[in-house]
């Protein structure tokens, strides 16, 4: 299990718990609940790279308690 | 995103949510303090206020876990407190209760974020508990989270993709520090076992132990032992006597005693080695020497076996110094001669004197016991020795040994003190004896005593007597030349005596002065002196104001008016006075004398007490009066005879005045002086070097032409090139204009100038059209 933190600089920050083989897609849901924007809306980013939604956590080495930003489109 | 009323509800409802009971207030309010930078640091306001729940409900309300029954009426409690609190404290200020209400709101989610248990509904949280995500994740058809897994307590750690379990590392440090005690440790056991293999008692220690009194025991046990052995021993003597036995032990002793071998019985036996091999005060063990069981001889000689081993060594030494000088590989023509004068030189001779007489000297080496003589005559040999070594009887040895060095003090020590100056003894008693030995005193009176002095007058008979005491005393050097001296005198003055009686006494004496030859005076034996003074005299050379004054030399014209007076058989004509020959008389015995002085240098001053002529004299001599007429005199007889033959005041003024002239002309003779006629002549000299072409050098090129001519090795090609363009830029130089360039530009530029008739010219254009 691993929590990482997604901050659009906006006022929205929250921290999410999930699995290290959850893929981005589901990522992007468990914000969605917890943030309450559609989850097809949210695009995830760290630096340049945007996070797909058919890969896992892990591949994109994700760890716990990493910052990924947030952004909508 | 959420305006300020926005904010203000969600607090609001934050609140109530939150505040279960009135006695966790304090609780709270602790917390709040603690977290306050915490809050303000990670959360911003606006995160916090979001109402998520809001959308959630909006949007899905159905998917919201958390309003369940439980949470709904729990909130529907709190509500009702709410509504109950604001109705109590209504005078409360609005503004403080608000700022309060959101600090507790802060503490409160910081709270639930550590509480995992149930919280309530879909309340705004950022972070929901695993529980609450997994509901959710159920919704969403996602497996469930992942227990944590813990790091194992043993210290293994799995990789990132969980597969191995790493061993721990090693603490270095640690590691270290073990190998560190655990070699001290082996350092220390090393120690012990050698301190205790090296522990010994000592010496010391052991005595220690015992006291005094105890050995003061011990030493008595052994006193009382010896005491009983003595007692034994006298008792078995008495038992002796007792029985007879004594008188037999002292007959075989005696027996024994004439047996025993002794110093006589090795008389006569040879010792091979020199008394000097054999040190006086050590024992020295002898053997017999071995000797060839077939020799002749059955002479036994004994030997010590170290002496004999050092003779041994001594002789090796000197054989092998031989044997170095024995190789002579250039001897050749030595040996021819030898050879052609009649005797060859042996082959090896180096070891003829070995072979032969080895076993020779071996034979008269050594002493015989019992021979005194031998031993007389080494010990009288030392004592030569010595004696030689001291240098005899009169010489002692000195010994190098200076005293020892002491720091100088201030003071006078004893010693010092007593010790006198020896004053080196004076030989005033053998002076004084020669002074009064002469004179006898009771031969004459008072009034007749010789002063000693030129200016008396000597009597004859005196003279005689002191020549006879004279004889008879047999005094040292000094004082027979003494008398012999004064004996001269008093003979000379004498002679004038004899001669000139009817002269006055200042007469006397200048005659005696004088040098002239007399015959008489001759026959009598007078003689030349040579004293100290006229050294003197004679190294002073001529003294310029001698003879000025008159008192030296006036004996010429004294002469010459007592010639007449004097009643002297005179044989020989005597020609002339000062430095002239004089002729010897041959028949008379006498040798002849060449000068006659009595004192020589100075004369004696004249008598005053004379008459006017003597007074008249002195004042000559003294300079008070002046000869008239006196020429310079000539340097005097008396002097000449003492100066150098070949000198002469001419070779001095000669050599003088060479000093300048001789140098100065350089030998060409001949008048110095200017020439008068030309004395406007100033010559205008200019030195001017030309090189073969005739132009004109400067010194450095003139030096160089001249030097290049001196050596006879021109400059080389390239130089000779060089100067050569030199001379011929110089020669264009020279006829360069000094107003236009060599091109003739200025000339062009005017002539154009003039043709366009205008102050410039155009520099555009083609180049042949600028250069028109």
């Amino acid at each position: 299990m691993l929590e990482v933190t997604c901050n659009d600089r906006l006022g929205k920050k929250v921290r999410v718990k999930c699995n290290p083989d959850d893929t981005v897609g589901d990522l992007k849901k468990l914000i969605a609940a917890q943030t309450g924007t559609r989850y097809d809306k949210i695009v995830l980013k760290k630096w340049y790279t945007v996070f797909k939604d058919h890969i896992k956590l892990s591949d994109y080495e994700i760890h716990d308690g990493m910052n990924l930003e947030l952004y909508y489109q | 995103m959420g305006s300020k009323k926005h904010k203000k509800d969600s607090k609001k409802k934050k609140h109530r949510s939150r505040s279960r009971s009135p006695l966790d207030n304090e609780e709270r309010e602790r917390k709040r303090h603690r977290k306050h930078k915490d809050r303000k640091r990670d959360r911003s306001p606006d995160v916090e206020e979001v109402p998520v729940d809001s959308h959630l409900q909006k949007e899905k309300p159905a998917a919201v876990p958390v309003s369940n029954a439980r949470s709904s009426s729990e909130e529907r409690d709190r509500r009702a407190r709410e509504h109950h609190r604001s109705h109590k404290d209504r005078g409360q200020d609005r503004y403080s209760k608000e700022r309060e209400k959101s600090s507790e709101s802060d503490a409160r989610t910081a709270e639930r974020d550590n509480s995992v248990g149930p919280t309530t509904g879909g309340a705004a949280k950022e972070s929901l508990s695993i529980e609450e995500t997994n509901k959710l994740r159920a919704k969403l058809g996602l497996k469930p989270l992942e227990a944590a897994e813990k790091p194992a307590d043993d210290g293994k750690i799995k990789d990132d993709l969980g597969e191995f379990y790493h061993k721990p590392a090693s603490n270095i440090a640690a590691q270290k520090k073990s190998e560190k005690i655990r070699e001290r440790l082996e350092e220390r056991k090393e120690k012990r076992k050698i301190e205790q293999k090296l522990q010994t008692r000592l010496l010391a220690d052991e005595s220690d132990e015992e006291d005094a009194s105890a050995w003061v025991n011990k030493s008595r046990d052994i006193e009382a032992q010896k005491r009983q052995a003595a007692q034994r021993a006298a008792m078995l003597d008495e038992m002796d006597e007792v029985f007879g036995v004594s008188a037999l032990v002292a007959e075989e002793e005696e027996a024994d005693k004439r047996a025993r071998y002794t110093a006589n019985h090795l008389k006569g036996l040879r010792v091979a080695h020199d008394l000097d091999a054999i040190v006086d005060e050590r024992e020295v063990v002898l053997t017999l020497a071995d000797k060839d069981v077939l020799a002749d001889d059955k002479e036994d000689v004994l030997v010590n076996v170290n002496i004999v081993d050092e003779e041994r060594t001594k002789k090796n030494l000197l054989e092998a110094k031989k044997a170095k000088a024995g190789y002579r590989a250039y001897d050749d023509e030595a040996d021819l001669e030898a050879a052609s004068l009649g005797f060859a030189r042996p082959v090896l001779a180096k070891y003829d004197e070995h072979i032969d007489n080895g076993k020779a000297a071996d034979k008269q080496k050594g002493f015989f016991i019992g021979d005194e003589d031998a031993f007389e005559a080494k010990k009288f040999k030392e004592m030569m020795r010595q004696e030689r070594l001291q240098g005899g009887v009169a010489k002692r040895l000195e010994s190098l040994q200076m005293p020892q060095m002491r720091i100088a003090a201030d003071y006078m020590d004893e010693h010092e003190i007593q010790a006198k100056f020896k004053k080196p003894k004076r030989k005033g008693k053998m002076r004084k004896k020669a002074k009064e030995e002469p004179i006898d005193v009771d031969d004459y009176d008072a009034g007749n005593a010789p002063l000693d002095t030129d200016d008396t007058d000597v009597k004859p008979e005196q003279l005689s007597v002191s020549i006879a005491v004279d004889e008879e005393e047999t005094e040292p050097d000094t004082e027979l030349q003494a008398a012999l001296a004064r004996a001269r005198r008093l003979r000379q003055a004498e002679l004038v005596e004899q001669t000139q009686f009817k002269v006055p006494k200042v007469e006397d004496i200048l005659e005696s002065v004088k040098e002239e030859p007399q015959p008489e005076q001759v026959s009598q034996g007078g003689s030349m002196v040579l004293d100290a003074t006229a050294e003197f005299c004679r190294t002073l050379g001529d003294i310029p104001t001698y003879g000025l004054a008159g008192n030296r030399d006036h004996h010429a014209e004294i002469i010459d008016f007592e010639r007449e007076d004097m009643e002297v058989e005179q044989e020989a004509d005597v020609t002339d006075t000062a430095g002239a020959w004089s002729r010897v008389d041959v028949n008379s015995d006498k040798p002849a004398d060449l000068a006659a002085g009595s004192c020589v240098g100075l004369e004696a001053e004249p008598a005053l007490g004379c008459g006017v002529w003597g007074a008249l004299q002195l004042a000559l001599s003294k300079g008070y009066l002046e000869r008239a007429g006196a020429a310079p005199a000539p340097p005097s007889a008396r002097s000449a005879l003492l100066t150098a033959r070949h000198y002469s005041i001419e070779d001095k003024t000669y050599g003088e005045d060479d000093k300048y002239g001789r140098r100065e002309r350089g030998g060409h003779s001949g008048p110095l002086q200017d020439f008068r006629e030309k004395s406007s002549f100033r010559p205008n000299i200019k030195l001017e070097y030309v090189d073969d072409d005739g132009r004109p050098l400067c010194p450095k090129e003139a030096f160089r032409y001249l030097s290049h001519k001196f050596h006879g090795k021109g400059p080389g090609k390239n130089k000779q090139e060089k100067r050569i363009k030199k001379a011929v830029q110089e020669g264009l130089m020279k006829k360069m204009s000094s107003t236009d360039t060599p091109l003739g530009t200025l000339q062009m530029l005017q002539d154009k100038q003039r043709e366009t008739q205008s102050p410039y010219i155009v520099l555009s254009g083609v180049k042949r059209e600028a250069n028109n």
